[in-house]
């Protein structure tokens, strides 16, 4: 193929159906985050000063704690998707890169267990 | 300039360019994109805290709700509207919509009076129902 792949390079800018892809999941989770972003502020704003047993009661809610946990997820998804542009925009020197990357990626599926861990958890804890 | 093909002005010259209001506002929309991975990664840790339990919520919930840890959820507030708003005039573009000067330059009033209304109703909200 005509854009084909460099061997082991990350990022996106280098290939060329993988960089429509890139652009069109960007969209995708920027269009998500329009809904997502004024359900959950709303709820965070009432909650953010309460003590402990109301947020939790709030968050144990199943649609709170479904709104709050997509948000959370895919801000971190399109954090990364969006981080991705702007190191491969000033991140040059290849190596340096990568490693960037990499590490921007394990960083996210880290958080992303740490996040899917404290919801399953606020949902079954017992008051 | 064409003897040193090494050491060519490159443009813009960020040195000698007057800022304007798009080129500001087109700069903020990345600043407040990584910004704002901070104020997750707070919001990440304040559900995280929760799920340990009481003990370690009302800890974190004292930091965050400390003066400085208000004016930095106040701070994220702002970028994520202002990212919002940004954002949503990006995806018109996207779709083809608001090009033009005119409208560019029209559309970026419209994204910062939008911006500080929804900082305004959000800061409304959260004391009217505290
Ligand atoms: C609230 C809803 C949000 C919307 C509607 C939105 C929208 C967008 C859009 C459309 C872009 C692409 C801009 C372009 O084409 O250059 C973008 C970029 C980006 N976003 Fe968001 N975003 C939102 C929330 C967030 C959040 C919560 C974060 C951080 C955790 C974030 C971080 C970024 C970053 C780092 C970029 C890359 C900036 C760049 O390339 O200059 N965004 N956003």
């Amino acid at each position: 193929m005509m854009f084909g792949s460099v061997k082991g390079l990350r990022g996106q800018s280098h290939k060329g159906v993988e960089s429509t892809n890139h652009w069109i999941s960007q969209r995708f989770t920027s269009i998500l985050l329009v809904p997502l972003s004024i359900l959950f502020v709303v709820n965070f704003v009432r909650v953010f000063d309460k003590p402990f047993i109301e947020v939790l009661k709030t968050f144990q809610h199943p649609v709170n704690n479904l709104v709050a946990l997509l948000f959370i997820l895919i801000s971190l998804w399109h954090y990364r998707q969006g981080i991705e542009v702007v190191i491969e925009d000033y991140v040059h020197d290849l190596r340096i890169r990568n490693l960037t990357l990499r590490l921007i990626g394990i960083m996210c599926w880290f958080l992303v267990i740490v996040v899917i861990f404290s919801f399953v958890s606020i949902y079954r804890m017992e008051i | 300039m064409t003897q040193d093909p090494q050491n060519r002005p490159l443009s813009p010259h960020l040195t000698i360019y007057r800022p304007q209001l798009n080129s500001v506002l087109s700069i903020m929309h990345r600043i407040t994109g990584i910004v704002l991975f901070f104020g997750l990664l707070l919001l990440i840790f304040w559900f995280f805290s929760m799920s340990v339990g009481q003990a370690s919520f009302d800890l974190f919930s004292g930091l965050i709700n400390s003066l400085i840890g208000r004016l930095i959820l106040l701070g994220s507030l702002c970028a994520l509207w202002y990212h919002f708003f940004s954002g949503v005039r990006h995806l018109f573009w996207d779709v083809g919509i608001g090009f033009g000067l005119e409208w560019v330059q029209r559309s970026s009033y419209a994204v910062l009076l939008a911006t500080i209304s929804l900082i305004i109703l959000t800061l409304l909200i959260g004391v009217f129902t505290g």
